[in-house]
């Protein structure tokens, strides 16, 4: 079943030479720090702070609207260390999510309202529902769905997690296409 | 009782004398008791003691006692008075030694009483208790005696049972007697019955004689027509054995026949056999075959997969390479900034937020520090699980990379497309080479089918109306491969098919025809073989009656002839007493006229004649026994004529045992039915019917 055609102004979106399409309506702060390794779509109204930490995202991952990605922090006697943030391929974080994780693996799907507290760690092919939100600190084994507040197992996912998320973000990237002007 | 008491008399008698006896001897005894007191008295005393011993045994004898022997002592003493006084003085110390001795044997004497008494005391008890066992034994006795009377009564009054028992037994000895005299009378009257019986059955037998006479002319003339009839039927015997022998030489031809056509039978079982075997082994094959295909269509398949793959990493390490090309050729970092950079958009314009809080490489190092921190310090960090933390690509700058690196780079990035790109090449050879294979194999199978289909239709049209063959218009595809082993295998597979299609159908027709027809010729074979076989027993049945009926011809004809044998013996038997009889006829005759002429010259000499006939006709009849007495009475002739003609089996019965009372008896027998014949003239025979005479 494919997706069907998302189209975008194509004024309102950077692609680059990787195919990265970013949104110009997103704030990227400290654009240095931040690292897209291709083929990522960052929407309109997205916040990635780079400025804090470096950034890594990966491969074909989608960051939808109004979504916030930023480094975690860490107290100090001597103050505050912020620490870098690194995310997968294939990642989707769905609008209004606000992710603090640490690491986010592969094939990971991020639902809406999602709140991933400071320091988390989400291993490849998990999922985390609509609304949730995981404490700090909080590790998400492989091939689980997280819900709730405060976020627990609520299910398993398939094995075929993997190339599920990988048809899904490849499709979602060729189906996001410029529309007319 | 009488003797029991003279007994016991006698015993009281002898007790007396005994019991006088012990006195005596006691006395005796005594004496010599004196004689053991008295040692010292000397010679002198001896005729004194002697005397007085002497004395004592005559007052023990005697029945006067002491008295008499005190006067003799006075009357001794008296004469010697007139002895001196020195004797005096000696006297009347013998006197006083004699008054003690006289004391002293006073004494004994009463001591001897006392022991007398004591004996007699003990004698009666003795005498008591003797008296008290004869009692005992009296009394035994008397017992003994009752009960040997009743013994004596009991025998007697046995002996008298015994006596009307026996006497019973007499009686019934009698009766037996009687009644065995009874029986035997009977048995005298049955013998004589049974005379009887044999005369009547001898009478029979002369007619069965007669009877059998006439039957052995008849049996002669069956002979007769029964040979001439032999003649044709064992001509007829040589026809049919002719045509046995013919019927058997059929036979064995068409039993060759049956061999040979068996033989064909099993051979063509045997090719049908293998022609299976070898329609299995090609389906076999076929099946080897298709699951080869299958194999490599799956191939196939995972070549299209695996080459679909390598596509997409083909693809992918091409992005990747205009990636790195794009990071190489520009020198900065991959960051979002510096693809912002390159794609000729300002960040300002782009982002408005573009201020950060803090300095980004401060945050950075300060993070770096601190995770260098936690990792040295803390060990149940979730950052020691955690991937390791991306440090050279966090310093993504041109500072950190060189030249010589993005060439390394380049060239291991290139040799790794250069690889991709052979393995690719290698694959599409692997998949052109499954593909020429497969097509081979299709082409096979084809060719195979196509064949196939035109063996099947040639066979159809062959078969039914030579309808035209739908031909198969696809045109066939050359072997690409041209190798010679394919070819071959081809050629094989056709021929192969070929043969499948042939047995198959070989399998499929003979039912219908082959077997049929060799099934018919069998049927017909075993037909002709079983009705020359019934035919060739027919012929024998015919031949076993033929030769039964021989057998009871000549089995007739002995027996005809035994028979005729038999008459003629006894025929000239009864010659030889009718000789005998009318020789002693004549000279009794003779005698007796020879007699009347000396004693009566007048009498006529025909009477006494007719008498000694007569008599010595009942002498000969009394001779044989009782049964012959000539009382032949006529009813009972009657009857017994009657039973026999009732019951042919009795009458063979009394047959026999007329010719056995012959054997044992054959003159008179022979001289009755002799007798018979003279005085009742022949009557003609009735003729006897097979099933009466002759049995066969």
């Amino acid at each position: 079943m494919d997706l069907e055609d998302e189209f975008y102004v194509k004024e309102k979106y950077i692609e680059t030479a990787s195919g990265n399409k970013v949104s110009r309506q997103s704030v990227l702060c400290g654009s240095q720090n931040i690292v897209l390794n291709g083929k990522t779509i960052v929407q309109s109204e997205c916040i990635i702070r780079g400025d804090l930490a470096n950034v890594r995202i990966g491969r074909n991952c989608v960051i939808r609207k109004r979504a916030v990605i930023r480094p975690p922090f860490k107290k100090f006697n001597k103050g505050v260390a912020f620490f870098p943030c690194m995310i997968g391929d294939h990642v989707y974080i769905d609008e209004d999510s606000i992710v603090n994780a640490a690491q986010v693996g592969s094939y990971v799907h991020i639902g809406k309202d999602c709140v991933i507290g400071r320091r988390c760690i989400l291993k490849d092919c998990s999922q985390i529902a609509d609304g949730t939100v995981l404490p700090p600190e909080t590790v998400v084994p492989p091939f689980t769905l997280w819900g709730g507040s405060p976020a627990t197992v609520i299910g398993y996912l398939p094995e075929c997690t993997k190339y599920l998320m990988t048809d899904a973000t490849k499709q979602y990237y060729e189906h996001f296409k410029p529309g007319p002007a | 009782m009488r003797q029991l008491i003279g007994k016991l008399k006698a015993v009281k008698a002898n007790s007396e004398n005994i019991k006088m006896e012990t006195e005596c001897a006691t006395i005796l005894q005594t004496s010599s008791m004196e004689d053991s007191l008295f040692p010292y008295l000397g010679d002198s005393y001896s005729s004194v003691n002697g005397s007085h011993a002497a004395a004592m045994r005559s007052r023990q004898y005697s029945s006067t006692g002491d008295e008499q022997s005190d006067l003799e002592a006075d009357s001794m003493p008296e004469s010697q008075m007139e002895l001196t006084e020195a004797d005096v003085y000696t006297q009347l110390e013998h006197k006083e030694r004699d008054l003690i001795l006289a004391a002293e044997l006073g004494k004994s004497l009463l001591e001897k009483n006392e022991e007398l008494s004591r004996e007699n005391e003990r004698l009666q008890q003795e005498y008591h208790e003797h008296l008290e066992a004869l009692e005992q034994e009296k009394f035994d006795l008397r017992q003994r005696l009752e009960y040997k009377s009743s013994e004596c009564e009991a025998s007697a009054v046995q002996l008298n049972g015994d006596i009307m028992r026996t006497q019973e037994e007499l009686e019934e000895r009698k009766a037996m007697l009687a009644a065995t005299e009874r029986e035997k009378t009977r048995a005298i009257e049955e013998l004589t019955e049974q005379n009887q019986k044999l005369l009547t059955q001898l009478q029979l037998a002369s007619d069965a004689e007669l009877q059998l006479s006439a039957q052995v002319q008849q049996l002669r003339k069956e002979f007769l027509e029964r040979t001439n009839s032999t003649n044709v039927k064992i001509l007829q015997l040589e026809n049919l054995k002719e045509e046995i022998a013919q019927g058997t030489e059929s036979r064995v031809e068409l039993e060759s026949h049956y061999d040979v056509m068996k033989d064909e039978t099993l051979q063509m079982r045997e090719e049908l056999a293998s022609a299976s075997e070898r329609i299995h082994h090609l389906e076999r094959q076929l099946h080897d075959r298709e699951r080869e295909l299958k194999r490599v269509a799956v191939e196939l398949n995972d070549a299209h997969v695996s080459n679909r793959q390598l596509q997409i990493r083909v693809d992918e390490l091409r992005e990747e390479i205009s990636l790195q090309m794009s990071f190489n050729s520009h020198g900065n970092s991959s960051s979002l900034m510096s693809e912002l950079e390159e794609s000729g958009v300002d960040q300002c314009e782009v982002f408005d937020f573009g201020t950060p809080v803090t300095s980004p490489n401060k945050d950075v190092s300060r993070g770096q520090e601190a995770e260098s921190e936690i990792n040295k310090s803390k060990n149940a960090d979730d950052f020691s699980s955690s991937p390791p933390t991306p440090t050279p690509e966090q310093g993504f700058s041109l500072d950190d990379i060189s030249p010589e690196m993005s060439l390394r780079c380049y060239r291991a990035l290139m040799n790794g497309v250069n690889n991709c790109h052979h393995q690719l090449f290698e694959l599409k050879q692997d998949m052109w080479e499954a593909y020429q294979r497969v097509e081979t194999v299709c082409t096979c199978l084809r060719s195979f089918v196509h064949k196939q289909n035109v063996d099947m239709t040639v066979e159809n049209g062959d078969q039914s109306t030579n309808s035209p063959t739908p031909r198969d218009d696809r045109p066939m595809s050359p072997t690409s491969g041209g190798s010679m082993n394919l070819a071959k295998a081809l050629d094989e597979l056709s021929g192969l098919a070929q043969e499948a299609v042939r047995l198959k159908v070989l399998c499929e027709t003979p039912d219908s025809d082959i077997v049929r027809m060799l099934k018919d010729q069998h049927k017909a074979v075993t037909q002709e073989r079983d009705d020359a076989v019934a035919s060739k027993n027919l012929l024998e049945v015919n031949l076993a009656r033929a030769k039964v009926d021989l057998m009871a011809v000549n089995s007739q004809l002995l027996e005809a002839i035994q028979q005729k044998l038999h008459q003629q013996t006894e025929l000239e038997a009864w010659q030889d007493d009718m000789e005998q009889m009318i020789q002693k006829a004549l000279t009794d005759r003779s005698n007796a006229t020879k007699l009347r002429r000396v004693q009566n010259p007048t009498n006529e000499p025909s009477q006494p004649a007719r008498t000694s006939w007569f008599s010595f006709r009942r002498t000969r009849n009394n001779s044989v026994g009782e049964s012959a007495k000539s009382t032949t009475s006529s009813s009972s002739d009657v009857t017994l004529s009657n039973s026999t003609q009732a019951s042919p089996a009795s009458d063979r019965k009394s047959n026999t045992s007329s010719t056995e009372t012959e054997t044992n008896t054959s003159a008179p027998s022979r001289f009755a039915s002799w007798l018979r014949r003279k005085q009742t003239p022949v009557e003609p025979q009735p003729d006897v019917t097979d099933n009466d005479v002759a049995p066969i």
